[in-house]
């Protein structure tokens, strides 16, 4: 029993308001990461969870039992911090048990315990050594093991692989999610990195402003951006954004964009719109949609480019074509897409769908 | 239900600030009992004829005490030798103080050994610095003397510290040994935490070493020294020992503090010792609240 | 070429000679006393200045048994005031540096007023408190009374340094189940190695060169602590000044003294500066 429902959590610290009544159910064993860009409240949320922050407003159940007034240590939480937070003075084996020596377990137990996950961490070696003289990543590993060792069923990490340079980060994307498909606890994972939580999760939480912005498996928010800050959060490099016209018809809407009108199913909704469009569905050269661009500049990946370019009066345009292209800067092109990559938002900057039919 | 269980446990932040006051409890007993608490009494105490041997039986008497000590012309001239002694011993600390700490911040071989070797003078007891001094000077048998007459300086021995107009200025020279090493101590420190770059920047530009110290190096400093000199001018109005073991019974070198005890544990007299000592505390609050002010309103002047 | 690197070599030359004279002057007081104490009996009225290596001064004083009394009770007053202030100021540096409470800079307010407290000002009310508490003539009294310039101090430095800890690796240790008294004991203590020798040399040194409060609160020959013993010893005129002993004495109380500030020298300067800077 260790699934989360926050219903109307508030979090104000004087006149602030920095989680503003936020509704969310974790399931048991689902492994959910808060994103957002820094200062929208993860990490508050994160806290609040863990009991490091008190709950201003709602109520926060963990396993079905209010927790709003149970201290940390009792809420069944294992929690990895950004900076590890290893006690400096103690070696590894005692920083791995010190949770367990305080609950005042036998020291054959505690050993038996620390052992056990130090081996499935690969971290026995390291047991007689004080964090100092540890790596990054092997650092990471013991701060992950001392959550491990008191085997909770809750597990909540606060952007831990944000110390880490590009490579470790990923060998320990991969041992976190080794982590939770063995240990299939519940889990809650804050980071500012929009690739770990489109790799690591089973569901997004997408904050902005203390609220949530949207809730969904990773291609859900992909492919179905609810607004045009998640749609500019998920997926790197950033989706294009380009400025529309939407006209409403009998059966239809016609959109404007750059000087080229189509139509589309209906969408009831008429004005200036926003167009979002990955740079990954770019076409060059084809698409049911082509507008006239110009090349700014090619930045060749290996595999494929990454194609910049002007459209309009100064639009900017990033498009990721497969090989490296021949192309010149001022070179002129046509940039397309399908109809059906192509995201609509509206002034209120929400999401627009077409009617049901 | 909800409620009950609201009203039984505090809030995260209401257990912390318990736990605060739970932690502060202890020192903040022993404060009041070592220091409030008794500054208070020393101020009652002031306003009756309390004596020292029997402080339990007293009766006000309103200002008396205070009219005593300030018809007293030997509290005016302790007075006029507390701040005679601070002002010209804390002038000549730091000024010593700075160019000692300009020596010291050169990059030289044996500087480390130096800070070392200046640290003790102010370790020691200030006892032991009178004692040593006050052999040293002896006006037979003292090095200082031997030294001078062999220099052929004087001809007899100086009685340093029995000739009345000698013995302020011994007490100054040796209260500048003691505590010279403390004021380097501070001003290097703040030194140190000069930023380095814009002397690199100076000397690109050509900018002489004098212009350089005058315009950088005591701009910057000017804070750090301002904090030293405000510790050593708390330090030196309540002076007490160096005078009491060089020259326990001259008043041409009795301070504030060492009239205000004579009173209150020789002469037993409570009233007018506590007068005497809420006199001395007024005097330094005085003197740091003008020292603070006038250094906030130089601040804001020269903008720094 | 050749001028600039004559004028290297002069400016080096004053500046050592600089040294040297700083060093002169602050050490030769303290040669002299040493020497002094090593001639015996009538040599210590002739100026010389190698001493002829004469240990009767300390065969004297060390048999002595007020004086040796005297070192006692200054060892038990400084390592009583040292674990005391240390035990009281730690927690307190807890609360003040870590939990942001109402009520926290009032209180940091007063302890800075109260360490600038002039020590006279308090002399008839804190008389009359040891009297009530009836330490009056025990090291007790001393023990107590030394709270008044050690606590403030440690307090401001070690909320400094408290202040400046991990805040993760607190909450760390909440998770692990900690409670407060937990965290300073088991955590945070053992991070506070460098401030502790800083502020307890410091309490140790003040407590051990304390003079008035130990000339007034003691009554009795075998209770005082050695600053005013060495204050208090004389002859039985002028002439007959024993400067031997005194000076043997001095040294005594001294040298463990040099020997402290000399090794633990940075930490002495870094509490100093922490109380001063901060302060």
């Amino acid at each position: 029993m260790s699934g989360i429902d926050l219903t109307d959590v508030v979090k104000r610290f004087g006149a602030l308001t920095v989680i503003d009544k936020v509704n969310l159910r974790v399931g048991e064993g689902e492994f959910v990461v808060f994103v957002g860009p820094s200062g929208c409240g993860k990490s508050t949320l994160l806290r609040m969870i863990a009991g490091l922050e008190e709950i201003s407003d709602g109520e926060l159940q963990i396993g079905g039992k209010r927790m709003n007034e149970t201290p940390p240590a009792e809420r069944g939480i294992a929690m990895v911090f950004q900076s590890y937070a290893l006690y400096p003075h103690m070696s590894v084996e005692r920083n791995l048990g010190f949770a367990l020596e305080t609950a005042r377990l036998a020291a054959g137990e505690i050993k038996e315990r620390v052992s056990k996950v130090a081996r499935f961490l690969k971290i026995e070696h390291l047991l007689h050594r004080r964090p100092a003289q540890l790596s990054g990543g092997q650092q990471q590993r013991v701060a992950i093991g001392r959550a491990l060792v008191r085997s909770q069923k809750l597990f909540l990490f606060d952007e831990p692989l944000s110390n880490l340079d590009a490579d470790l980060r990923m060998e320990m994307r991969v041992e976190i999610a080794r982590i939770h498909r063995e240990l299939k606890a519940t889990t809650v994972y804050v980071t500012h990195d929009q690739l770990e939580a489109m790799t690591l999760a089973d569901r997004i939480v997408v904050l902005k402003d203390g609220r949530i912005a949207q809730v969904g498996t990773p291609m859900e928010l992909y492919e179905r951006p609810a607004s045009k800050f998640v749609a500019s959060f998920i997926g790197a490099p950033r989706m294009n954004f380009l400025p529309g016209t939407l006209r409403r018809d009998t059966g239809a809407s016609r959109l404007e964009v750059m000087g080229v009108t189509h139509t589309l199913d209906r969408i009831d909704y008429d004005g200036e719109i926003s167009i979002g469009l990955r740079p990954e569905d770019l076409i060059l050269g084809g698409g049911e949609v082509q507008i006239p661009a110009q090349v700014l500049l090619v930045e060749p990946l290996g595999g494929e480019a990454l194609v910049h370019a002007r459209v309009g009066d100064g639009q900017m345009l990033v498009m990721k074509v497969q090989g490296k292209p021949d192309l010149r800067p001022n070179a002129d092109i046509t940039v397309g897409w399908m109809r059906s990559k192509a995201h609509l938002f509206g002034a209120d900057e929400l999401a627009l769908r077409a009617a049901e039919a | 239900m909800v409620s009950g269980v609201l009203m039984k446990s505090l809030g995260l932040r209401q257990a912390r600030a318990r736990t605060a006051w739970w932690f502060l409890a202890p020192s903040l007993l022993v404060l009041t009992a070592v220091a409030l608490w008794p500054l208070g009494r020393t101020f009652v105490f002031s306003f009756t004829d309390a004596l020292l041997t029997e402080p339990d039986f007293y009766s006000y008497i309103g200002f008396d005490n205070y009219r005593a000590l300030f018809e007293d012309p030997l509290w005016w001239q302790s007075v006029r030798n507390t701040l005679y002694f601070t002002v010209i011993s804390v002038s000549i600390e730091t000024v010593l103080g700075l160019t000692i700490a300009l020596l010291l911040n050169s990059h030289i071989a044996g500087r480390g050994a130096m800070r070392a070797i200046i640290l003790i003078p102010w370790s020691i007891p200030v006892v032991v610095s009178a004692r040593m001094w006050q052999w040293m000077l002896h006006d037979q048998f003292g090095i200082v003397n031997h030294v001078l007459k062999m220099a052929g300086f004087i001809d007899s021995g100086i009685a340093w510290t029995a000739n009345a107009s000698l013995v302020m200025p011994v007490i100054i020279a040796v209260d500048v040994w003691i505590t010279t090493p403390f004021m380097v101590l501070l001003i290097l420190a703040g030194l140190q935490m000069l930023p380095r770059g814009i002397y690199e920047v100076a000397a690109i530009d050509g900018v002489p070493a004098w212009k350089q110290f005058t315009s950088l190096t005591l701009p910057l400093l000017a804070p750090s020294i301002a904090v030293a000199v405000l510790f050593r001018l708390l330090d030196a109005l309540r002076m007490f020992d160096l005078s009491f073991v060089l020259s326990s019974n001259s008043d041409d070198t009795k301070t504030v503090s060492i009239y205000a005890r004579e009173v209150l544990v020789n002469f037993q007299d409570m009233g007018v010792g506590s007068a005497a000592s809420t006199a001395v505390f007024l005097m330094i609050a005085v003197v740091t609240a003008i020292y603070v002010t006038v250094f906030r309103l130089n601040r804001r002047l020269l903008g720094v | 070429m050749v001028r600039s690197n004559t004028r290297k070599r002069l400016h080096q030359v004053a500046i050592y000679s600089l040294f040297g004279i700083v060093a002169l002057y602050t050490l030769f007081p303290f040669y002299w006393m040493i020497a002094s104490s090593l001639k015996s009996g009538q040599a210590i009225f002739d100026v010389t200045f190698f001493p002829d290596l004469k240990f009767n001064n300390y065969a004297a004083i060390l048999s002595d048994g007020v004086f040796l009394r005297s070192l006692l009770n200054s060892l038990i007053v400084a390592f009583s005031v040292v674990a005391l202030s240390l035990v009281l100021a730690i927690a307190a540096a807890y609360a003040l540096g870590r939990i942001d409470f109402r009520g926290r800079s009032p209180i940091m307010l007063l302890v800075l007023a109260v360490s600038m407290f002039p020590q006279i000002a308090l002399l008839s009310g804190l008389f009359e408190m040891i009297r009530w508490l009836g330490l009056y003539n025990t090291v007790g009294s001393l023990i107590f009374a030394y709270m008044i310039f050690t606590l403030p101090f440690n307090i401001w430095v070690l909320t400094t340094f408290m202040r400046d800890l991990p805040k993760q690796i607190e909450e760390a240790a909440i998770m692990d189940g900690c409670s407060p008294l937990r965290i300073v004991r088991c955590i945070f203590l053992p991070m506070m190695g460098p401030a502790l020798i800083s502020t307890g040399l410091l309490a140790f040194i003040a407590s051990w060169n304390e003079f008035m409060f130990a000339l007034t609160f003691i009554l009795t020959d075998e209770n005082r602590t050695v600053p005013v013993a060495i204050a208090l010893i004389s002859g039985s005129s002028r002439y007959e000044f024993p400067y031997g002993a005194i000076m043997a004495a001095s040294t005594i109380v001294t040298v463990p003294l040099v020997i402290l500030a000399l090794i633990f020298q940075k930490h002495i300067v870094s509490g100093l500066t922490a109380g001063a800077v901060k302060g």
